[in-house]
């Protein structure tokens, strides 16, 4: 347990990869993780967050060396993501980082995410499939949907935002203290770039592609599509209304 | 009105007095909940005792038909109400949330213990549902 001099004065981070019944695919992430984390500069613990899974998603991320925070039952993302920023603070930890357990998001963009979160004044640091050209390939409908949301997130923050939905995300002290000082939001990520702003967080964005989903579905069906866009939009216009949080 | 019908609606409105203090002397309804139906309750015995309450009601609302009067009441009320309610399921569902969030937490916090304990249990898988 004791650490070497090298690592005493790395920051620490935490890695939050939040899965739910990805047994297949969660240990390779755990694994990506751990790999590219010896290249960089932070000593990096993974923790998984199971949100409710039926599978054996808790044990294969185990076996790849993983702590697991289990949910009872599935609270959904916003919540996992929260279960993973309360655990970082009780351990005291500098950074958090999230990645999303189906090997989306690829661990070496957690380098420049990290980079910015400790020491250059960003509170979080949000991946932006949509800052390198063809980053990101999807169905039209879903485009349309993301470039709405981006519009919408846009003109509420007073800012530009490229890439609003992405939850490839590093988190500070600060962003940390706020999104687990609120109650926990479903689909969370453009409300909560809202909220940091609110509160006078830093929020940036950082060029970083995504793998596009090799199995597994998108969580989101058609009918989910249009809850989910209804959601979003209702949440972050009332998010723009709220009385900002002092963290 | 005829006598009849005040008469049942006096019993009526009563009856839901008492099945409002039954549920909370059953402790199947937290008083808190229930000061809202006794409200409404009482009212409504009070309506039935007064009769001519209802048509000055009426007038107050401007309204020429005095029962609208009443239905536009129940109305607002089961709205507000409904509204209220909502405000319960998202406090329950938020405190669920963190509830289920600390277990996760001392779940792995209490494996993390018995490692320690016992040198380690690879098979350790939590606190099993399963009977």
């Amino acid at each position: 347990m004791a650490p070497g001099n090298e690592t005493r004065d790395r920051p620490r981070v935490l890695a939050i990869v939040l899965a739910k019944n990805e047994e297949q695919r969660v240990g390779e992430v755990v694994r990506e993780i751990v790999d590219a984390s010896r290249a960089m500069p932070y000593s990096i613990d993974v923790v998984v967050v199971d949100d409710g899974s039926t599978d054996d998603t808790a044990r294969a991320a185990r076996a790849a060396g993983a702590k697991v925070l289990r949910h009872p039952v599935n609270l959904r993302i916003g919540a996992a993501e929260q279960t993973g920023l309360r655990w970082a603070l009780r351990g005291g930890y500098d950074a958090a980082v999230r990645l999303d357990g189906d090997g989306q998001h690829p661990a070496e963009g957690m380098g420049p995410l990290l980079r910015a979160v400790t020491g250059s004044g960003v509170d979080m640091a949000v991946a932006s499939r949509f800052l390198i050209p063809g980053g990101y390939r999807s169905t039209f409908m879903r485009q349309m949907g993301i470039a709405l949301i981006t519009a919408l997130v846009s003109l509420v923050a007073l800012r530009k935002v490229t890439d609003p939905t992405s939850g490839f995300r590093a988190f500070g002290p600060r962003a940390m203290r706020l999104l687990t000082s609120l109650p926990a939001s479903d689909y969370p990520e453009p409300e909560s770039i809202i909220d940091a702003r609110r509160a006078g967080l830093v929020a940036t964005e950082l060029p970083v592609s995504f793998r596009p989903r090799t199995s597994g579905k998108s969580s989101i069906g058609p009918w989910g599509a249009v809850y989910y866009m209804a959601k979003i939009t209702l949440a972050v216009l009332i998010a723009g209304l709220r009385r900002p949080v002092v963290v | 009105m005829n006598d009849r019908i005040q008469i049942v609606s006096i019993l009526g409105s009563l009856v839901i007095v008492g099945l409002v203090i039954e549920l909370v002397r059953r402790r199947k309804l937290r008083v808190e909940y229930s000061i809202l139906w006794l409200l409404a309750g009482a009212s409504l015995v009070a309506l039935s005792v007064f009769r001519d309450a209802l048509d000055s009601f009426g007038r107050l609302l401007g309204v020429a038909y005095a029962p609208a009067a009443l239905f536009l009441a129940a109305l607002v009320f089961g709205v507000l109400l409904f509204i209220h309610l909502t405000t319960v399921i998202t406090r329950l569902a938020d405190q669920n949330v963190r509830l289920a969030q600390r277990i996760a937490m001392l779940e792995l916090r209490l494996q993390d213990a018995e490692q320690v304990d016992t040198g380690g249990d690879e098979r350790y898988d939590g606190i099993s549902d399963a009977p």
